[in-house]
Formats: C-alpha cells, sequence, structure tokens
C-alpha cells in the first residue's frame, strides 16, 4: 500500500513530468495541463532523461510513454521504483494500448494507473486527478 | 489565445513530423508491395504507426488514429503483413495520408464553431494603423488576392501560422520597437520573404534588416497599389516554398547541415544517404530539383545523374552536384553526365539557395514553353513506340505501385507516368513514345490535370486506340460526367477496390 491510497488534496499548482518521445504528445500535454489550467509542466524525450528529471524536480505526478527507443516506459517505471528519492512518486502510463501490452502488466509493474492514448486535451486534468486520487 | 488556436498551433508545429511518420508507413507498405520489407523497415513502421494511433487522435484526427492503430497491427503481426492483406493496407496508408495532409487541425476547426476561409492568405499586411492596414487590404481585395491583416506583431505571427502567407509587407510606423521588429523579421523570413515599409523619418539600417532576412526596404508612404505589385515581385521571384529537393550524400551530417539550410529556406527536403537506394527515394520523393554529393562509395554522383537523364520522367529534373575538388576534370564530368551545376564544399548557404533557385527558375520555365510546344504541336523525337497493356498516370508513389503490383501480378505490362504533360507527349505525339489499349488516368495531377490530359488526348485522336479509366478522390456526379463526356470510357471513385478495379480494367481492355 502506497502513500496515495488516501485521497490527497490537488496541490495548487500541481507539477507534472510527461515522459515522451514524442515532441507532438508532449506540446498536447503542455497544453492540456499548463496553458489550460496552469501547472506547471516538465517534459522528457527518454526514459533516461525522465529519471533524471523526476529525481530533480520530484514532480506531482510522472505521465510515462510505455513504447520509447532506448529505455522503455515499464524499464524506466522499475528504475523509478527503485529509487529512494523517486519511489513514492505517482506514475501514470500514457499509452496506446496495442501490441500485446496489457493494462494489466502496466498495473502489476507499479503503475498508479493509465490514461488512453489518445487523450482528448480538455479532459486530461481531470483524468490525472482522478487516476491519482485527488480529491476534488 | 483560444484552445482552438492552441491545438491548430500544435499542429503546425508537429505536420511535418507527423508526415514524416505516414512516409514511414508508406514506405514499408510499398516494400511489403515489392515483396522488400526488411524487418528494420517494418519494426520502424510499425513503432510511427503507433505514436499516430496516440497521438493524432488529441487533435481531433480520430479516423487517421483508428487507420494508424490498424496498420501497427498489422505490421506488428510476427511474419510482418499478411499477402492478402496488402491492397487494404496500401488503401488505408493513402487514406491515412489524406486524412492528415490537411493545413488546419480538426479539433480547432470544431473548435472555432465557426466557418473559416481555409484559403492560405497569399499576403499579410503588418501595419499598427489601422487606416493604413485597410487601405493595403482593400488594395489586395479589389485584385482578387487572400489577404490577412494583423495590427502588431504578435497577432502577426499568429497569423503566420495560421494562414501561410506567401510573403510579409511589414510597415514600421513611428515609435515602433525596431528591435522588435527586426527580431519578427529573422524569425518570419526563413520561407518567405519580407517586405518592409519604413515611415519617413524612421531611420532604420538597411544592412541589419538585410542579415535579418529582409528582402527589401521601400518608403512607408507608398501607395497601396505599388506596395502590392513590390510584394507579389518579390514572392514570385522567392517561390520554393514547397519545392521538394532530395539530397544525396553519404556523409550523414553534411546532409543534415544542408537540410536545415533548404528547409530555413522553405524548400521541402528529402535526404538520401545511401546511393544505392537512390532509385527508390526518387520515386518516393518525386523530387522537383535533387542535389547530390559528385563522389559517393559503390556508386558516383554523375552516374546516377547520367541514369536519370536516360529516364524520360527523370531526365528534366535539375541536379546540382556538390564536390571538394572543384578541378577542371571534375566539372566536365558533371556537365557530360547532364548535370546543371556544381557547387563547392565547404557551401555558403545563400549561395546554394540562390542557385538552386535559379534552376528552378530555368526550369519552369522551360517546362512551361515545352507545355506550350507540346501541346500545339503535338511533335515527338523519332523512335519506335514502347507497347504496353496499360500505361498509369498517377503521381501519388504508394498509389502508384499498389496499381504496378496488382496489374502486373494479373500478367499485365505497364508503364508508370507521373505527370500529365508527359503523359500527353508520350501517347499523344504525332510518332507517340508509346501505345496502350488501356490508360488509368489520375484526375487531380499537378500541372496538367487529368481532365486537361484527357481533352489533349482527344483532339489528338489518342482515343481511338486507347480507352481511359479515370481514378478521382471526388466523384460527384458533374465529375463522372464531365470525364465521360471527356471521352473516358470508366470512371472510379478512390479509395478503390483493387478486385473492383481489376475486374474494370480487364472489361475496358476486351471490349
Amino acid at each position: 500500500m502506497g502513500p496515495y491510497d488516501e485521497p490527497q488534496p490537488q496541490p495548487d499548482v500541481p507539477s507534472v513530468l510527461v515522459i515522451d518521445d514524442s515532441p507532438l504528445v508532449r506540446r498536447l500535454v503542455h497544453l492540456a495541463l499548463d496553458e489550460e489550467h496552469g501547472w506547471r509542466v516538465h517534459e522528457a524525450e527518454s526514459g533516461e532523461l525522465g529519471i533524471e528529471l523526476a529525481a530533480r524536480e520530484l514532480p506531482a505526478v510522472i505521465l510515462l510513454d510505455v513504447e520509447m527507443p532506448g529505455l522503455n516506459g515499464p524499464e524506466t517505471l522499475r528504475r523509478l521504483r527503485e529509487r529512494d528519492d523517486t519511489r513514492g512518486l505517482p506514475i501514470l502510463f500514457l499509452t496506446a494500448l496495442s501490441g500485446g501490452v496489457e493494462a494489466a502488466d502496466l498495473l502489476a509493474a507499479g503503475a498508479s494507473g493509465i490514461i488512453a492514448k489518445p487523450f482528448d486535451p480538455e479532459r486530461l486534468a481531470t483524468e490525472i486527478a482522478s487516476a491519482v486520487g485527488w480529491a476534488q | 489565445m483560444s484552445s482552438a488556436d492552441a491545438l491548430q498551433a500544435i499542429w503546425e508545429q508537429s505536420r511535418s513530423e507527423v508526415l514524416e511518420q505516414v512516409e514511414a508507413i508508406s514506405s514499408a507498405i510499398t516494400d511489403a508491395l515489392a515483396g522488400a520489407l526488411t524487418q528494420e523497415t517494418r519494426t520502424g513502421a510499425a513503432a510511427e504507426a503507433h505514436k499516430l494511433a496516440g497521438s493524432v487522435g488529441s487533435l481531433g484526427f480520430g479516423i487517421a488514429s483508428d487507420h494508424a492503430r490498424e496498420l501497427e497491427r498489422a505490421l506488428k503481426l510476427p511474419d510482418g503483413p499478411v499477402t492478402a492483406d496488402l491492397p487494404r493496407l496500401a488503401e488505408l496508408a493513402l487514406a491515412l495520408r489524406r486524412e492528415l495532409e490537411t493545413e488546419r487541425a480538426l479539433a480547432a476547426v470544431i473548435d472555432d464553431g465557426e466557418s473559416r476561409d481555409d484559403r492560405p492568405a497569399e499576403i499579410l499586411f503588418v501595419a499598427t494603423d489601422p487606416g493604413r492596414l485597410r487601405a493595403l487590404g482593400a488594395e489586395a481585395q479589389l485584385r482578387g488576392l487572400q489577404a490577412a491583416l494583423a495590427g502588431d506583431l504578435r497577432a502577426a505571427q499568429r497569423m503566420i501560422a495560421q494562414a501561410f502567407p506567401g510573403v510579409v509587407v511589414l510597415q514600421l510606423d513611428r515609435g515602433c520597437d525596431q528591435q522588435e521588429a527586426l527580431r519578427f523579421v529573422s524569425e518570419v523570413s526563413p520561407g518567405r520573404p519580407v517586405l518592409v515599409l519604413a515611415a519617413s523619418g524612421e531611420q532604420i539600417d538597411p544592412v541589419e534588416l538585410a542579415r535579418r532576412g529582409g528582402r527589401g526596404l521601400l518608403s512607408g508612404s507608398l501607395d497601396p497599389g505599388s506596395v502590392l505589385a513590390a510584394a507579389l515581385d518579390l514572392r514570385d521571384s522567392e517561390r520554393v516554398a514547397g519545392t521538394r529537393a532530395l539530397l544525396v550524400d553519404d556523409d550523414p551530417l553534411f546532409l543534415a547541415a544542408l537540410r536545415l539550410v533548404l528547409e530555413r529556406a522553405g524548400f521541402e527536403v528529402s535526404t538520401c544517404e545511401h546511393p544505392e537506394l537512390f532509385w527508390d527515394r526518387l520515386q518516393r520523393v518525386r523530387p522537383e530539383i535533387v542535389v547530390m554529393d559528385f563522389e559517393m562509395p559503390q556508386i558516383s554522383g554523375p552516374d546516377l545523374c547520367r541514369a536519370m537523364r536516360n529516364d524520360p520522367v527523370w531526365a528534366r529534373i535539375p541536379v546540382l552536384f556538390l564536390t571538394s575538388r572543384a578541378e577542371p576534370d571534375a566539372v566536365r564530368a558533371v556537365f557530360d553526365a547532364g548535370g546543371d551545376d556544381v557547387l563547392t564544399k565547404p557551401f555558403v548557404a545563400p549561395e546554394v539557395v540562390a542557385r538552386m533557385r535559379n534552376r528552378l527558375e530555368r526550369a519552369r520555365r522551360h517546362r512551361s514553353s515545352a507545355e506550350h510546344a507540346s501541346l500545339s504541336a503535338g511533335r515527338m523525337p523519332a523512335g519506335g513506340p514502347a507497347q504496353v497493356d496499360v500505361v498509369i498516370v498517377e503521381d501519388d508513389a504508394v498509389l502508384a505501385r499498389l496499381l504496378v503490383h496488382a496489374l502486373e501480378t494479373r500478367g499485365y505490362r505497364t508503364r508508370l507516368l507521373t505527370d500529365g504533360e508527359l503523359a500527353v507527349a508520350e501517347l499523344g505525339a504525332t510518332e507517340p513514345g508509346l501505345v496502350a489499349p488501356l490508360l488509368l488516368l489520375d484526375w487531380d495531377l499537378p500541372g496538367l490535370d487529368g481532365m486537361r490530359v484527357l481533352r489533349a488526348l482527344r483532339e489528338r485522336g489518342v482515343l481511338e486506340r486507347t480507352r481511359v479509366i479515370m481514378l478521382t478522390a471526388r466523384g460527384t456526379e458533374t465529375e463522372v460526367l464531365e470525364a465521360l463526356e471527356g471521352g473516358a470510357v470508366d470512371h472510379v471513385t478512390k479509395p478503390f477496390s483493387v478486385p473492383v478495379l481489376m475486374q474494370r480494367v480487364r472489361r475496358a481492355i476486351e471490349r
């Protein structure tokens, strides 16, 4: 059981780290969260950079792509869970489920939730809040 | 910025990268049709399809997202796509591209909730004085030009992202921030010329302006008619935007550097790092100009050029060479091979762009006079005609490949032509270079479109020996009628079913 089982209040300015190799997806997340809701969005284009940024910024939530060149999503997740400083961060997979990757496997790997791609930019903030269990 | 504008801006930023992903998928399907799909290409294309499926839906392209997902599934099958599915997959890849080639993000259009004029603006006027702005806009309207008007630099930047003006006219009024204006010029000048009008008494450094990419400096009190004329001249003299250039060099670093320079100048750049893949790239990219390295492993630049000159499809495309040895021997070899110009490495960016512009300008002039000559006289060099069963006139490489594959596997001999002008020249000359009982003719060809080709062939009596099936993306009743009245025996709307088209081909040939 992690520290997020009880509803937590949503931070005033939630900070989000999006780890995705697609610039288009990162731009969309930026638009959906920063420009529309004023959240702080950090972006990383690879698992390696994502881990570095996660340790430095300790974001309120991490959005993680599954299929990436280099370190893929599940492996990035595993490494984040191994480190003391990033172990407890809520991590949501942001993925187009297909190609044999099953939602159950991703959750079993330690993800806090899954947001399906393509996502609706207007609903992304709400979906994150509900997946992480922030009290609305 | 409204959410519609923001989505549109994201689409502007991402469109070329999305189209590259589409291209990777199309290439894989094209390779599969040719029986040459490698594991590496397949894996790469599957990854791109996966990315597309997960991203473009957020911009409102739901159908494209579904198509990408289906393509991803087929590419990820353990043994690759099933051969029997290939025609359908090719149609999906084409449909995917059609969906995404649009300049407006669907989500932005839907969000706007109002109808917009989708025509890109030909000219953008930027001025802080509303009266002057209105006068310039009215002048453009009077001449039937689509103009966009911006009251400040921020609005101008937004409009450039939305309306793709071919030329920008920036009026510097008294009291405007010159540094900001110069910054604006540097940001927008790659890809489109900027003409600056300075109010009298407004000091602007012409050297600095030119350094930032400004292309002209005129008096701010010039009458609107003259401003418009100057702007259009400027635009026409520099029109390279969207010109497809193919760069061939075995040095990836050099390719990347040249790509950057040419993209900033507005070219649509494709590169080829492996000269042995040159023909494949050539077919796919259909470049309007080629820049190639003189010396490459396996095959030399002049050899490639000579081979291009022997193929009527590529014979007239300008080819420029880059060489690190500007010796007379090398220069002679280039011209002997049919090359158009030689540049030495390391290259100077403006010089490369200027020389490419010159070659394109000459090629365009040559083409329009050739078109005129071929239409009025219908003459072709002598030589016996080649005889095939089906001539395909189609500029879309994937679709063309699909048609060639479908026909050849059914035993038909085919010849592919990628533009209408060439089709008229080959089939319609007094001594034709090509004879066939059937012609599959795309309606939407660049330059001479399918209907004009059909009319030209009819005038030359070609339809007496060749039946024509028109292929169109539209298929409205008027168009079907126009095609049939124009002399076509049949009409097929894209996307079409290959087996059905093959039935119609058989019927048309046997009739």
